[in-house]
């Protein structure tokens, strides 16, 4: 957002008093995000179910979508890609009718699908989404973005209990118990490029990574922290195979079973961008953020070049999560908790006290 | 004579069984941008084995169906005479399990029954498929198409008289080439007594 | 996971008081295979009771039967348990070639056979996708199982004229012969199928969520799934090595060469495997079954029977192995064309009848894994 302040400052300087030109950028760039998560929404739908059909040999939607506008020959080419089926999702969402129980609570029913997507829009300012390009550059963005995305278990204690239905309930104290116990082994995990990068700043991890120096890379401490952040990670946004949940076979769909139309597809949409901030910080943490070949080139070819640097990270690795998704069974409830307490907290603390003694000791040694 | 089954408890390192299981869907992945498992009449059905995209485009493409297929019962009409094969002898009738054939069998001016449906219905919506009135038929008369797509709107137009019901055997022959080579003979001969027991220009479709 | 954790042991708290809840998991539900319904009593986590509800898929067809002949009854045996329609024919043919007295001529034996042993391809594969579909690997699984289903009723199709309700044994043997192109296709999917079966072992076999999940869940002990009158692969995964096809080598079965697996614990992991040794054992006896029917001289495929059988005064019991259990037809006869009784022998009913010992103990996840792992089909349970 800098780089946006300071170009509208050229404009408009002499128009406009600072403030104003602030305020200006800020428009801007929340309108930028607002209009940004929806897209990468739809796409990571259409990548989920195009993808999980080949895993299958079918292929998925592939009848509306991009074609010839001659009726004849779209008839003809059936290998379209489908890429107007989320539109077409979204259209049927907005046309269902909205049921809200009687006996729940109404206020809360109607405002827990709003908030189940802040936080997730929330984090989208710390992310560099290419060279420059955050929307707000924190020195402590890595507490920040820990501690937003986990207002959502709050979120969805909300949304069991307004739906007046004890499955709902019972679904909904699951998954934060879930939530809650999958966060520990997660921030342990990110402590780790933390003491590499000796700095909170996301941007200032992301620097500290140019050249290929990968944090993923670090053999054994970056990528066993990479795997633990992976799985922890996969555990927190309700995915296979600790989706247990929310797609379970006794509580039909867990937290959000009362909702109908556009709330759904607001929950839906929360998870899903979910599902790609994780990717995201995966990408900007362990492996080197919009970091690529390219990226030094100045001018706007640079800022191009990283911006497709980062999205390829970041929806390859989404791509991982489809093929998890495509390929494995799910966990147990008890068996869910014990792998996060048992396993992974072990693991991660262990992983955070070697890093520690492995950085101090290689700076020791650098002297 | 026994094998008792391996429950794999020896030890692995964590997780080979998940990464196989993840080499397995990468390869069925990698493998779908490949052939297609078609089947075209005349060309090698399921070329690929195991990989290969599975699906049929429908309604462009369209999976053949064999000659044997069970749709639904349609009565058969000689092409050169247009006489009808049916002789309402109530055999097809009697053999449906769910008695959704019926048949009146013709008089003629004398009050003596001849071997000529007056009415012939059967009530599609309610039909089985089991083709156990096709193989009933002596006469080679009813016999089952290939109807795949079926819907209506509405319910009396399952009720098919015998004019929606018949088809010439040219079509038959073409489209069920095998079948109808099994009964073609004797259908014929039968047929030629049949259109000596009934009075002239009864049983003949008008074209 | 060790034996010792498998079974709940409630402990005593002595300032909480909880009560049992009940559960309905109602006729209408994703993965309970058809309308079946189940009552449960929960502590907690914890199933104390379970109770099945059935018939809502009753189509009183064996009282339908009585008002039909013996030939217009088969095409319903094609509907009693809908996946296995070839078996369930051949179980009621068997039952009136009793009552009747009517031999079978040797080519259409073979044929019997072949058709018995593709359907228990067609059903386990099925079983074995839905199981994991249940699990919740994303219908992944059951794409591959259907892919190789397709390729079996594309044979069907062929030789019957319907890919599910076959309608295709008669008293006396088959009703059709094989047509022109089912040898070549039927040599393809014999060759292929143990690639498919060891793909799916290498994919689901070993895989840790898979073995966690399914081993030391749900066990039924040999002793009391004999008590219990369970048959199929459910005993079997139990130890106890019962095939009808070995007991009774009705059919072609005395002069083929196969083995039986058997399980040891008897929990779901078992019945899982049972399934997959079953399916290699089956394309044992199809590529014996196939020589067998190439060195038979062609000949009738069908013995001379009566259009409309009236077979004489008595009852005869016939059964066989299906792909889920012993299938019975108890038929009375009082010498007309019409049978007197005409009963059913399901196994799917009968192997749900230890549905609640085998849960108690457990968590509510379990129950719909076990529910799949017993293999019903509710049209079979409720007729």
């Amino acid at each position: 957002m800098e780089l946006l302040i300071q170009g509208l400052n050229r404009l408009l300087g002499q128009a406009l008093p600072d403030w104003a030109v602030v305020l200006i950028g800020m428009a801007i760039v929340i309108t930028l995000i607002f209009v940004l998560a929806p897209v990468i929404f739809m796409f990571l739908t259409w990548l989920l179910r195009r993808g999980i059909a080949r895993f299958a040999d079918r292929i998925g939607p592939n009848r509306t979508g991009l074609g010839p506008f001659n009726k004849e020959r779209t008839r003809q080419r059936w290998p379209l890609w489908g890429l107007l089926q989320p539109v077409a999702d979204g259209v049927k969402m907005f046309t269902k009718e909205d049921i809200i129980p009687d006996k729940g609570d109404k206020v809360l029913h109607r405002m827990a699908p709003i908030a189940a997507i802040v936080p997730a829009m929330l984090v989208f300012a710390v992310i560099p989404f290419g060279k420059e390009l955050s929307a707000v550059d924190l020195n402590v963005g890595v507490v920040y973005v820990v501690a937003v995305s986990s207002l959502f278990t709050l979120v969805l204690l909300v949304a069991g209990w307004s739906s007046n239905n004890k499955y709902s309930l019972l679904g909904a104290m699951r998954t934060a118990a879930q939530m809650v116990s999958y966060e520990v082994p997660m921030v342990l995990s990110l402590v780790v490029p933390v003491l590499f990068a000796r700095s909170l700043s996301l941007n200032a991890i992301v620097a500290a990574q140019a050249g290929l120096r990968w944090y993923i890379f670090y053999f054994p401490l970056g990528t066993l922290a990479f795997l633990t952040y992976f799985t922890a990670a996969l555990a927190e946004v309700n995915h296979t195979p600790f989706d247990l949940p929310e797609a379970d076979s006794e509580i039909v769909a867990g937290y959000i079973t009362e909702y109908s139309g556009m709330k759904f597809a607001l929950f839906f949409m929360g998870e899903f961008i979910n599902q790609f901030l994780v990717c995201a910080l995966a990408t900007v943490l362990f492996l080197g953020g919009w970091q690529g070949p390219g990226v030094g080139i100045g001018g706007v070819l640079g800022y191009l070049l990283s911006v497709f640097w980062f999205f390829l990270k970041a929806f390859a690795l989404y791509f991982l999560f489809v093929w998890i998704r495509a390929t494995w069974p799910r966990l147990r409830v008890d068996q869910l908790m014990g792998f996060a307490w048992k396993r992974l907290v072990p693991i991660t603390l262990g992983n955070v006290l070697v890093s520690g003694l492995a950085v101090v000791v290689w700076s020791l040694l650098r002297k | 004579m026994t094998i008792v089954v391996p429950r794999h408890d020896e030890f692995r390192p964590f997780g080979t069984g998940l990464i196989k299981g993840l080499l397995v869907t990468m390869a069925h992945f990698i493998r779908s941008y490949g052939k297609r498992n078609l089947r075209i009449p005349g060309k090698e059905p399921f070329p690929g084995g195991r990989f290969g995209l599975f699906t049929v485009q429908y309604p462009e493409e369209r999976a053949p169906v064999p000659d044997r297929y069970r749709g639904l019962p349609i009565l058969l009409y000689d092409d050169a005479t247009g006489a009808e094969l049916c002789t309402a002898c109530m055999s097809c009738a009697r053999a449906c399990p769910v008695g959704i054939i019926h048949i009146e069998q013709g008089v003629d001016e004398a009050g003596k029954k001849i071997p000529y449906a007056q009415h012939f219905m059967i009530e599609y919506e309610s039909c089985l498929n089991c083709g156990l009135c096709a193989e009933a038929c002596p006469f080679g008369s009813i016999v089952m198409d290939h109807h795949l797509e079926t819907a209506r709107t509405d319910r009396e137009g399952f009720r098919m008289t015998k004019e929606r019901l018949l088809r010439p055997i040219s079509y038959y022959a073409q489209i069920a080439p095998t079948v109808w080579a099994e009964i073609r003979e004797e259908a014929e001969k039968r047929l030629e007594g049949t259109i000596k027991r009934r009075p002239a220009g009864v049983g003949v479709v008008r074209r | 996971m060790n034996r010792e954790t498998a079974v709940h042991v409630p402990m005593e708290v002595e300032e909480l008081e909880t009560e049992p809840i009940t559960l309905n998991i109602g006729p209408q539900h994703p993965s309970t295979h058809g309308v079946f319904r189940m009552k449960v009593q929960l502590q907690g986590e914890t199933i104390v009771a379970l109770e099945p509800i059935l018939g809502y898929l009753h189509r009183c067809q064996e009282k339908l039967a009585e008002g039909h002949t013996y030939l217009q009854s088969i095409p319903y045996t094609d509907r009693l348990d809908y996946i296995c329609s070839m078996t369930n024919n051949h179980a009621y043919v068997l039952a009136v070639e009793k009552l009747a007295g009517i031999e079978v001529p040797r080519r259409a034996e073979c044929i019997r056979v072949i058709m018995d042993e593709l359907t228990r391809l067609l059903n386990h594969a099925l079983a074995v996708g839905f199981l994991l579909n249940d699990m919740g690997a994303w219908l992944t699984p059951v794409q591959y199982g259907l892919r190789e289903r397709e390729k079996i009723l594309d044979l069907f199709e062929m030789a019957s004229g319907s890919r599910m309700m076959c309608n295709y044994m008669r008293f006396g043997g088959v009703a059709h012969d094989l047509p022109e192109g089912f040898m070549p296709l039927l040599r393809k999917v014999v060759a292929e199928f143990p690639g498919f079966i060891d793909e799916y072992e290498r994919f689901l076999t070993t895989n840790e969520i898979l073995l966690s999940r399914c081993k030391y869940v749900g066990i039924l002990p040999p002793d009391r799934a004999i008590a219990y009158g369970v048959t199929g692969p459910v005993l079997r995964a139990s130890g106890v090595p019962y095939d009808v096809r070995k007991v009774d080598r009705y059919s072609l079965y005395g002069e083929i060469d196969f083995d039986v697996p058997i399980g040891t614990v008897g929990d779901v992991y078992d019945r899982y495997l049972v399934r997959i040794y079953e399916m290699r054992q089956s394309v044992r006896i199809l590529e014996q079954a196939i020589r067998m029917l190439e060195e038979t001289p062609p000949g009738d495929i069908q013995s001379k029977v009566p259009r409309s059988l009236k077979p004489p005064i008595g009852e005869a019991y016939g059964r066989i192995e299906s792909p889920k259990g012993e299938l019975g037809f108890y038929l009375v006869s009082d010498g007309s064309e019409k049978p007197y009784r005409w009963r059913v022998r399901a196994p799917s009913f009968v192997n749900l009848t230890p549905l609640e010992e085998m849960c108690r103990g457990h968590k509510v996840a379990d129950i719909v894994l076990i529910l799949g792992s017993i293999d019903i089909t509710m049209a079979e349970v409720d007729r």
